[in-house]
């Protein structure tokens, strides 16, 4: 699991897929780069690293309700997986 | 000559240091990626920066490298293991490309040596490094990802003089142990607030001052104990200079 997008395409032996990870919490923040890993395993574990990453910095939206998702896509756009964390204040 | 240098170890050198050192300074372009000191490896060459910033990095079997300090114009590479004698504990990999005056060890071992002045600047340095570090471990699993990025940002400007910083988002990530995404994230931030601009490979810092009001606290912590040893880079004379509020 590697945090760098630097790998070339096609590096190593055989065919390395690109996924790429956009996140949103209302507005949604686009990747143009990706990553290129060995298979949508590992695609999913770097989404759920990426949540857990980015969450602390979502309090003040999360703390009051809302959602942060992390998304990726293949390299035909297409969605892989998906992961959101959901907030609900309750009343009391 | 002493101008020549954009390093401020040897442009501070005095008339005797200069007088042993020079004749064995080398120029060099470094360029990205470079590994300049295999972790665990011998301390051949030291290397002075001038625009050059260098990552001291820990690399871990599975291939990640993750920063503890960086070593810019201020200082030098290699310390404090070639004062040791000893292998260097982590690589030294050239993160941002640039200028730099290599020095074989053992002629700036000996010449420390002979110094008092120049032991007593390398023990600083040394020192400086140290708690670079330490405040980055500490910063590493107490601080937020945004935060930690705008200190970075602060600390790799000051240490390479530039406005520009040639790094990606995966650069950096890498460095900072992230996933790329996540410094996506950060940085996106870090633009709304009007701090940088980026583009494909190169990150603009556009308000220094909003950058410190983003950064966390280890950035100032850092910079005033940089201050107490006489490391003060260009952008922080001027920060100090600036009207406050600004």
């Amino acid at each position: 699991m590697h945090g760098s997008g630097t790998i070339p395409p096609g590096h190593g032996f055989g065919f390395m897929p690109r996924y790429f990870f956009s996140t949103a919490n209302g507005h949604r923040i686009k990747d143009d780069e990706g990553d290129v890993l060995p298979d949508d395993a590992a695609a999913r574990h770097m989404a759920i690293n990426i949540l857990s990453e980015v969450l602390p910095s979502q309090r003040e939206q999360l703390g009051d309700g809302g959602r942060y998702s992390v998304i990726v896509a293949d390299e035909q756009a297409n969605p892989v997986y998906e992961i959101t964390a959901t907030a609900k204040r309750h009343a009391r | 000559m002493s101008a020549l240098f954009q390093n401020q170890v040897l442009a501070n050198l005095g008339d005797e240091d200069r007088a042993v050192l020079e004749p064995h300074l080398v120029a060099v372009t470094l360029r990205k990626g470079e590994v300049l000191t295999e972790q665990d490896g011998p301390v051949d060459d030291v290397y002075f920066p001038g625009t050059a910033d260098l990552a001291n990095v820990m690399v871990f079997a599975d291939g990640r490298a993750v920063e503890t300090s960086t070593v810019g114009s201020e200082g030098v590479s290699g310390l404090a293991a070639f004062l040791a004698g000893a292998p260097c504990s982590w690589r030294v990999v050239v993160q941002i490309e640039g200028t730099a005056w290599r020095l074989s060890s053992d002629v700036l071992r000996r010449q420390v040596q002979a110094s008092p002045a120049l032991l007593a600047r390398t023990l600083e340095l040394t020192h400086d490094y140290q708690s670079q570090a330490a405040q980055t471990a500490a910063c590493n699993a107490i601080h937020e990802v945004t935060p930690r990025l705008a200190r970075w940002l602060l600390l790799v400007q000051d240490r390479t003089d530039q406005t520009d910083i040639l790094l990606t988002q995966g650069d950096i990530a890498t460095l900072l142990g992230v996933q790329r995404t996540t410094i996506n994230a950060a940085a996106s931030e870090l633009r709304g607030a009007g701090a940088i601009e980026y583009r494909r490979g190169k990150v603009y810092i556009r308000d220094r001052m909003a950058l410190k009001a983003l950064a966390c606290s280890c950035y100032e912590a850092q910079r005033r104990r940089s201050q107490a040893l006489g490391i003060v880079t260009r952008f922080q004379r001027e920060d100090l200079s600036s009207p406050p509020g600004r």
